[in-house]
């Protein structure tokens, strides 16, 4: 086992080392250059020059990757070509806004999934059951940004009830921030939702005709208990793996959600630098988002033995 | 332009000061008879876009002009009710030494921010880095005529010219005057001027802040509230529920569509500045097929419906014209009324006469650059009319920064949407720069002046002129070479709208984005 | 779906073994597996609406009539006009095209790729198989939409740029569940017997390995479906794939939300038309893993 765990830790470090180079190379290669954008359109060609020079934009693509790779591992990602701030402080300020919509979005997503995958499972084939699989399949087919777009309809346009876009930071408040959010977490938690509650499902059905559980309801013991004590723990294992997966998923879908509801979010400042040629905050962002995924991943890898002795042992489980 | 009048009315009925420093008893009399301002609060503005420079000299964006007007001092200001151009910085201007030189009186006892004290060795150090080619300013063309900038003592300054140049004194409207002391690089330090607000920070992304400065030099032009913060939101519908839920005080230049709808909010104010200043136009690139033709660049006149985009577009706020200016303005030559209709028919006529019969042989693209709406649609709209003749471009949306590189540098496009502004200014300064002006490589259309004979003359002969009887002959002349061989189609001038809560009083908008805020007091 | 209990449909019919004609028992079939029948019908009926657009229209999807913009639906318009007054109806027939052919090429690009290198990894393993799986590992890394926007950045905006986006997210799946079927086979009997009397390397794997493969693959397939017309929709709402004028679901949704207030409408149909046609593969795609592959829940990347 901790053969395993010292592995699958180091397997990472190509990984990451592939991302960067890809990251690296994709925003070398895009068209447009920075030195120009920021020298403004009626620079000279010397002033333009000097910048390219300054910023070392004029260095072999090798020089510039090994350059900007040992910075990064120092923790200095550069700064935006525009406003010089860091790359770390951008992602700061965005981040706040954007773990705050995948946390609440996560949040509504188990909140929805969790007591409709168990009942589901509870009673296949009740009525239940199939409108819940029915919204689930829905759920899984709704467009984010559509979804997102209806919502302000009903709740900002026509009930007037909640804005129609914009961050209000927690500083302004509880109630505000929590109403220029609820509409972004449920555009982006319905379709987490819905992968959360197929798993569950499919992982308590199994679980709940498994032998153990009838050993614990012949034992006499009340449903719920049953439920909860055996079902529910080893039904959820599993569910963690889905987790780390929807991360990435989440993290991806933020750019919708931020774009359609105007939140400034990483997902908008990554597709603005992308726009604007700011290369740096453009490589940094994505580098830190692929490495968060990766090690969540990691995370999420080296959880699960620790919680299913069965994986620890090499007996076979539902994912296999 | 009934529509000023109203508007201005209105503003002298409810006895809103005039926004700019400088116009002293005048203004506070009138005024004193309604609500005495307060002084003290913040005034929170959204704005559509953030700022990307520091520099007061190559910052070209509007939301940056509307800041920098609060921070530095200018010479002179355009007057937002009138759009003449009189002296704010300067007590007076003269021509002298034969109309050679113009000299400039600086009041004394002006500081800057930091405590330096503002003299005229300032100003000429800041006429001196614009006219600089290797500091890259924008405006090195409007004060081009200058030949040299002398000191004559700490509130003196002479600056010679060949002769009296009419755009001189409006040019000096967008210059801000930074001290020597911060040198020219200053795209990232803090702005230090000598205005009525001093700048505190910029978070990007986030919103800038200014504070009202301890002592301005003139009181009257002091400011009321105490700090100014204004915060980029891209999304129109952002912006208004901030407005609706009191986050946000004024909504800053908003996209027009949306007027009629908010005007029927009762809970927010909206001022719609007539459409004087900023126009539409297509710049069209004379080097290069097609429209090295004259039949094709008058073609592209006659393809635009432009009733029908005010109508859809901007919501009825714009103004059909084929001139940079508008009828009230005394440069405005009415025989350019009717130059150009929506006529698909005639473009199809002039297509076949240039040697495209029913587009064959046609190619052209359409550059507009992204988060810029009304351009698109503008496009739109002319692609569809080209369509129907039997060729149709293809829009290319880029952003804004190749747009303008493609546009200034590489001239690599056949036609491209702008709405420059200075439809309301003096016609010198109008016709000194970039769309008018031939000679200058910073024309966008490439065309030389042989190609417009007279044209660079009858333009020389406005600037330089000082009876304006003489100078409109000249500017009649030149809109009739202009509408005859039309480099770029003029379409129509825009409005720009703004939207604020009952609180806030004695904003007077500015046509020209000069906006100053000095006047503005929370209820 | 994957709900529909077996248990009671497929309770054992006590009649008597009599002839039934293959009309009757295709229509049994068919209403056992109602899901995947409405599914699939759905489908076909889009992708004929869309091959059919230029007779269904009516009128062309750009031609503008400015003094009729922003009309509701159920008037001289089907389904209303938008801003320039080009009929929406029209331009979602035409915008199907354009969907359906960029989620196919996306899909058949990523099965192809996908597969390929899933299976030649599979096979040969060793170093081969440990830098591929480095490669697929950091193409997982990245989130599909942010890998949409790398690309798009570097080649430009358009179509082309979406599949290949789409393609290279999907790949990872196919390379996966590719792999992982041809490590369980190769060591069988089957394959060292062939292998023994000595039939090529490409022989083995296509003609013995893949038909193994095929049921996987298809629900792979079927579902990736789903996932393509989902974002490819996404990326033309972001502005990153198809351009305006150009009719497309996306690019239309996009413009229609400057217009919320004024004709709700415009928002409403070119969503619920991506809605749809990504329910019904959904549909076809959970009904065909049904009947392929009953036993395995999705694994990897969620669709």
């Amino acid at each position: 086992m901790a053969k395993y765990l010292l592995w699958r830790s180091l397997s990472v470090v190509p990984t990451l080392v592939g991302v960067s180079v890809l990251v690296f190379l994709i925003t070398y290669f895009i068209p447009g250059d920075p030195a120009q954008i920021m020298a403004g359109s009626d620079a000279t060609p010397d002033v333009v020059a000097g910048l390219r020079h300054q910023w070392g934009l004029d260095r072999p693509i090798y020089v510039r990757y090994a350059v900007w790779a040992a910075s990064a591992l120092r923790g200095n990602l550069g700064e935006s070509y525009f406003s010089h701030m860091t790359v770390l402080q951008l992602v700061g300020t965005a981040s706040r806004v954007t773990v705050e919509l995948a946390l609440l979005a996560l949040l509504i997503a188990v909140v929805i999934a969790v007591p409709a995958g168990i009942a589901s499972a509870v009673r296949p084939g009740s009525w239940f059951d199939l409108a819940a699989t029915a919204v689930g399949f829905g759920g899984l087919s709704i467009p984010g940004f559509w979804l997102g777009i209806m919502l302000i309809y009903v709740f900002s346009v026509y009930l007037r009830w909640l804005p129609a876009g914009g961050f209000a930071p927690l500083s302004d408040g509880l109630v505000p921030n929590l109403r220029s959010m609820i509409l972004p977490a449920i555009a982006l938690g319905t379709f987490a939702s819905t992968q959360f509650m197929r798993y569950l499902r499919a992982s308590m059905l199994e679980v709940l005709g498994a032998d153990y559980t009838r050993t614990a309801r012949a034992k006499g013991l009340p449903e719920l208990l049953v439920l909860v004590r055996h079902a529910m723990r080893n039904a959820l294992i599993p569910f963690v793996t889905v987790l780390g997966v929807q991360m990435g998923y989440l993290l991806g879908g933020t750019v919708i959600t931020e774009s359609v509801f105007a939140l400034p979010g990483i997902g908008r400042l990554v597709l603005n630098a992308i726009l604007n040629r700011d290369y740096q905050v453009a490589a940094g962002i994505i580098l830190l988002i692929a490495t968060a995924f990766v090690l969540v991943n990691l995370a999420v890898d080296l959880v699960y033995p620790v919680l299913d002795p069965r994986v620890r042992l090499g007996r076979p489980t539902l994912s296999q | 332009m009934a529509r000023s009048m109203t508007r201005r009315q209105l503003l002298r009925r409810t006895a809103l000061t005039a926004a700019a420093a400088g116009l002293g008893a005048k203004g506070t009399a009138a005024w004193a008879a309604a609500a005495a301002p307060r002084r003290g609060g913040t005034l929170t503005i959204s704005q559509s876009v953030d700022i990307n420079t520091l520099h007061p000299w190559t910052g070209t964006l509007n939301v940056w002009k509307v800041i920098k007007t609060n921070v530095y001092d200018q010479l002179s200001y355009q007057d937002p009710l009138t759009l003449e151009f009189k002296p704010k910085l300067a007590k007076s201007f003269e021509w002298a030494d034969n109309n050679t030189s113009l000299v400039v009186t600086l009041p004394s006892g002006v500081r800057f921010h930091n405590g330096e004290p503002l003299t005229a060795a300032d100003v000429k150090f800041t006429l001196d880095s614009i006219r600089d080619p290797k500091v890259g300013s924008w405006l090195r063309g409007f004060i081009a005529p200058i030949m040299d900038v002398q000191v004559l003592d700490a509130t003196h300054l002479k600056i010679k010219t060949d002769t009296i140049e009419n755009q001189l004194v409006p040019a000096f409207a967008y210059v801000d005057i930074v001290p020597r002391s911060q040198g020219t690089d200053l795209s990232r330090k803090t702005p230090i001027g000598s205005g009525p607000y001093k700048f505190v920070e910029w978070i990007p992304n986030d919103h800038v802040t200014l504070q009202r400065a301890p002592s301005y030099w003139n009181e009257a032009g002091a400011g009321y509230v105490d700090r100014i913060v204004l915060r980029p939101v891209t999304e129109l519908q952002t912006r208004i529920s901030q407005l609706l839920a009191g986050d946000v005080d004024l909504v800053y230049d908003f996209s027009l569509i949306e007027v009629p709808r908010l005007r029927a909010d009762r809970r927010i104010a909206v001022t719609v500045v007539p459409p004087v200043d900023q126009m539409f136009v297509m710049y069209l690139n004379g080097r290069k097929p097609p429209f090295n033709k004259l039949e094709l660049r008058q073609a592209m006149g006659y393809a635009l419906d432009r009733e029908a985009f005010i109508k859809n577009f901007l919501a009825g706020q714009g103004r059909i014209d084929n001139s940079p200016f508008t009828p009230a303005h005394w440069a405005f030559d009415p025989r350019t009324e009717h130059a150009y209709t929506y006529d698909p028919d005639r473009a199809g006529q002039l297509l076949e006469k240039a040697g495209y019969p029913k587009g064959q042989g046609l190619t052209f693209s359409l550059l507009t650059p992204s988060g810029y709406p009304e351009f698109t649609q503008l496009s739109t709209m002319v692609q569809a009319t080209f369509a129907s003749l039997g060729y149709r471009p293809a829009i290319e949306e880029v952003d804004i920064g190749q747009w303008a590189a493609r546009l200034n540098q590489s001239h690599d496009y056949f036609a491209a949407v702008d709405y420059p502004p200075r439809g309301s200014a003096d016609p010198a300064l109008t016709y000194s720069a970039g769309l008018f002006f031939p000679p200058v490589p910073a024309n966008y259309n490439g065309l030389t002046p042989d190609e417009i004979p007279g044209y660079v003359d009858a333009v020389h002969r406005g600037a330089t002129l000082q009876a304006r009887p003489a100078r409109k002959v000249a500017y009649f002349s030149v809109q009739e070479m202009w509408t005859q061989s039309l480099p770029g189609p003029i379409w129509c001038h825009r409005s720009t709208a703004h939207a604020a809560l009952p609180s806030v009083k004695g904003f007077v908008p500015h046509a020209a984005f000069q906006q100053s805020f000095a006047g503005v007091w929370l209820a | 779906m994957s709900a529909a209990p077996p248990a009671s449909a497929a309770a054992p019919v006590n009649a008597p073994a009599r002839r039934r004609r293959p009309v009757q028992r295709a229509v049994r079939w068919a209403g056992r597996r109602w899901s995947l029948t409405i599914g699939l019908a759905a489908v076909a009926a889009l992708c004929c609406a869309a091959l059919g657009a230029g007779w269904l229209a009516g009128q062309p999807p750009d031609v503008q009539h400015m003094d009729a913009t922003l009309q509701p639906p159920f008037g001289r318009h089907l389904l209303g006009t938008d801003e320039y007054g080009r009929d929406v109806l029209s331009r979602m027939l035409f915008g199907a095209r354009l969907t359906l052919l960029a989620s196919t090429a996306a899909v058949l690009l990523a099965a192809v790729t996908g597969s390929a290198l899933g299976l030649t990894t599979g096979y040969f393993g060793g170093a081969y198989d440990s830098l591929a799986g480095r490669m697929i590992d950091v193409l997982f890394a990245f989130p599909v939409v942010l890998l949409g926007i790398a690309i798009v950045a570097v080649l430009g905006p358009g179509e082309p740029s979406v599949v290949l986006a789409i393609a290279a997210a999907s790949l990872p799946n196919f390379a996966r569940v590719s792999r992982s079927a041809i490590i369980a086979e190769r060591e069988r009997e089957y394959v060292m017997a062939a292998h023994a009397i000595g039939a090529p390397v490409p022989y083995i794997i296509v003609r013995t390995l893949l038909p193994n493969l095929i049921g996987p693959l298809i629900v792979l397939v079927s579902l990736g479906f789903a996932y393509a017309v989902l974002y490819e929709a996404s990326f033309s709402f972001l502005g990153l794939g198809a351009q305006p004028p150009t009719p497309e679901w996306g690019v239309m949704l996009s413009s229609a939300r400057s217009y919320l207030f004024q004709a709700p409408w415009y928002a409403f149909f070119p969503g619920a038309a991506i809605f749809v046609l990504v329910f019904s593969l959904n549909l076809v795609g959970d009904g065909l893993r049904d009947l392929l592959d009953p036993r395995r829940p999705t694994s990897g990347r969620p669709p």
